[in-house]
């Protein structure tokens, strides 16, 4: 038995084609991107070699890039939000209710199979002022109608307008995988703080959040990396404008790398993305960490 | 379970119903929309019904605009990428799993940390290579990264599996005279149906939505797949045509979401599975 699994031949023609094509559009590709954020390219002249001049532009000079950076944390701060405490608020409702759980989650997960481009134009047809759209006609339904306004052109509403539709789509993700935790609670742990005369907050504050903690802190930490990468909804919608309200570090990489042509700098920021996720994840792991003692 | 009774019961299935509203009206509002007139958009009330039912947008869409090559192009490129992400992925977990030789441990972590990695960091490199190369406005550019995107989550799911299959009835297999590919394909491959289903839902739908490398690499109209191809409809001036817009987006959704209401407890654990292994 050993013998035919210990085939050498057998494991490399298993084990080639996902290595090559992994190696080819993965994993090389990160090193190129570092070494390209090395040079000054715009992809059709001599590569020039600046050493660290892009890094020096991006974390000295650049306003666009802080302006840019600043926003991410305000688009990831929103998405978490909703991703994590209303997919969590979700659940809960999910374990009180008897009947029709399964419909209930297929439907709610619903958003998250359609395409961002569907997403993107669905809520800006929502957010639309002239023709009304659904969310300024709600607010004239209900008497608010001097709230309305064109929010993804409004300088001070446009950043959370682009970052509503992401967390949107993904709460069912959260409320499933939240839900699961919840569930997996063993009865009998309820039932002794329930006969101990614990109230339903206090027990689910005291006994609930402490076990479901290590998926909290998996769903915090995914939510964030993936509104860190946050591109395709706010490069539709707005495109980083007005102005650069809602610029986010991944469409002015992609603008700077396809639409400047400048790939040096482009890459930088890239490669800035990889780090600044990496960071996001020891910080958010650290943070729960720290709590628990 | 927690046992709520009475009023707060009633105020939860009322929250739990309001929720569910915001999450799914939405989508049902897009596809009441597409049957509605011209007129019907310019109106002051978005939420009303169509005046009038027509099919007139699905009928423009499908005669004037190129939806039919972008579904030949997307399905081209789904089915390409999920049938070399299965056999790939189950091969190479194969390998990692029961092959087990000196370096299996170190080659699933590199796997795994593709998970890890943003799709940008990839665009710049991937875009000269392919320029070079000349496979650019091809859909083999849409593929390959896709497929290598594809390959770290759906060999951990693979390799999760395969944990389950006891050696002993490889090794029945193996006395009765079975070579290493006979034993995978005979045995194990087929064993794992249920993986393969929800690799494949869940790529189908990663893949047929796919955007940022097809909006990078694919600037010819003849290999755009949908969804780049939905935004045809934003005229001069950015006016879009709303009801073609609808129309699309509801014809393109409906493979995905035929896909979703038969396996919708695949696609659900693909997905969250892709979330949860960070």
């Amino acid at each position: 038995m050993d013998k035919v699994l210990r085939n050498r031949k057998a494991a490399l023609v298993f084990l080639l084609p996902a290595l090559l094509v992994y190696l080819l559009t993965v994993l090389a590709p990160i090193l190129w991107s570092m070494y390209f954020s090395f040079f000054s390219w715009d992809g059709v002249s001599d590569m020039l070699y600046i050493g660290f001049d892009n890094y020096t532009k991006m974390f000295g000079g650049d306003k666009t890039f802080w302006k840019a950076f600043s926003n991410n944390l305000i688009y990831v701060s929103i998405i978490v939000a909703m991703q994590v405490l209303l997919g969590l608020l979700v659940a809960i409702l999910l374990t009180n209710i008897t009947k029709g759980r399964e419909l209930f989650k297929t439907l709610y997960f619903a958003p998250a199979i359609i395409t961002s481009v569907a997403i993107a134009q669905l809520f800006q047809n929502v957010y639309s002022f002239e023709p009304v759209g659904i969310l300024n006609f709600c607010l004239q339904q209900i008497g608010l109608g001097d709230w309305s306004k064109p929010w993804l052109s409004d300088l001070n509403w446009a950043l959370s307008a682009v970052s509503v539709p992401e967390g949107w789509r993904y709460i069912g993700l959260y409320m499933i995988i939240l839900y699961s935790a919840l569930i997996s609670i063993p009865a009998d742990i309820e039932e002794a703080a329930r006969i101990d005369g614990a109230s339903s907050w206090n027990l689910f504050r005291s006994i609930k959040m402490p076990l479901i903690k290590p998926v909290l802190m998996v769903s915090i930490i995914m939510a964030t990396t993936g509104a860190l990468k946050g591109f395709d909804i706010p490069y539709i919608m707005t495109n980083g404008g007005p102005g650069r309200v809602t610029e986010l570090l991944p469409t002015y990489m992609y603008k700077t790398a396809f639409s400047s042509l400048d790939f040096g700098y482009g890459s930088a920021m890239a490669v800035f993305i990889v780090i600044e996720s990496l960071i996001a994840v020891a910080f958010i792991r650290r943070m729960m960490d720290s709590k628990e003692t | 379970m927690m046992k709520i009774s009475g009023y707060s019961k009633a105020v939860l299935l009322v929250v739990s119903f309001a929720l569910l509203v915001i999450q799914v009206y939405p989508l049902v509002w897009v596809f009441i929309s597409s049957f509605k007139g011209p007129n019907d958009f310019s109106g002051d009330n978005p939420l009303s019904l169509p005046s009038q039912y027509t099919f007139d947008n699905y009928f423009n869409v499908w005669s004037k605009g190129n939806l039919g090559t972008y579904f030949s192009n997307s399905f081209i490129v789904a089915v390409t990428t999920i049938v070399l992400v299965i056999l790939f992925s189950a091969m190479a977990a194969f390998v990692i799993e029961k092959m087990s030789f000196k370096w299996s441990q170190s080659v699933l972590f590199l796997f795994l940390c593709g998970i890890m990695i943003p799709i940008q960091v990839v665009l710049i490199p991937l875009f000269i290579l392919y320029n070079k190369i000349g496979i650019i406005n091809t859909l083999a550019s849409l593929i390959l990264p896709q497929v290598g995107f594809a390959l770290p989550i759906s060999i951990y799911l693979f390799v999760s599996f395969y944990k389950y299959i006891s050696n002993e009835i490889m090794e029945a297999a193996v006395m009765d005279g079975c070579g290493v590919y006979q034993v995978f394909w005979r045995m194990i491959f087929p064993l794992s149906r249920n993986t393969i289903v929800t690799v494949v839902v869940m790529n189908l739908i990663f893949v047929w939505n796919e955007f940022i490398f097809a909006n990078t690499f694919i600037h010819d109209l003849k290999s755009r797949t949908i969804p780049v191809g939905l935004m045809d409809y934003i005229g001069q001036y950015g006016l879009t045509d709303w009801g073609a817009t609808f129309a699309a987006i509801s014809i393109t959704t409906i493979p995905t979401m035929v896909v979703y209401f038969m396996f919708n407890k695949s696609v659900i654990s693909g997905m969250t599975a892709g979330a949860t292994k960070g």
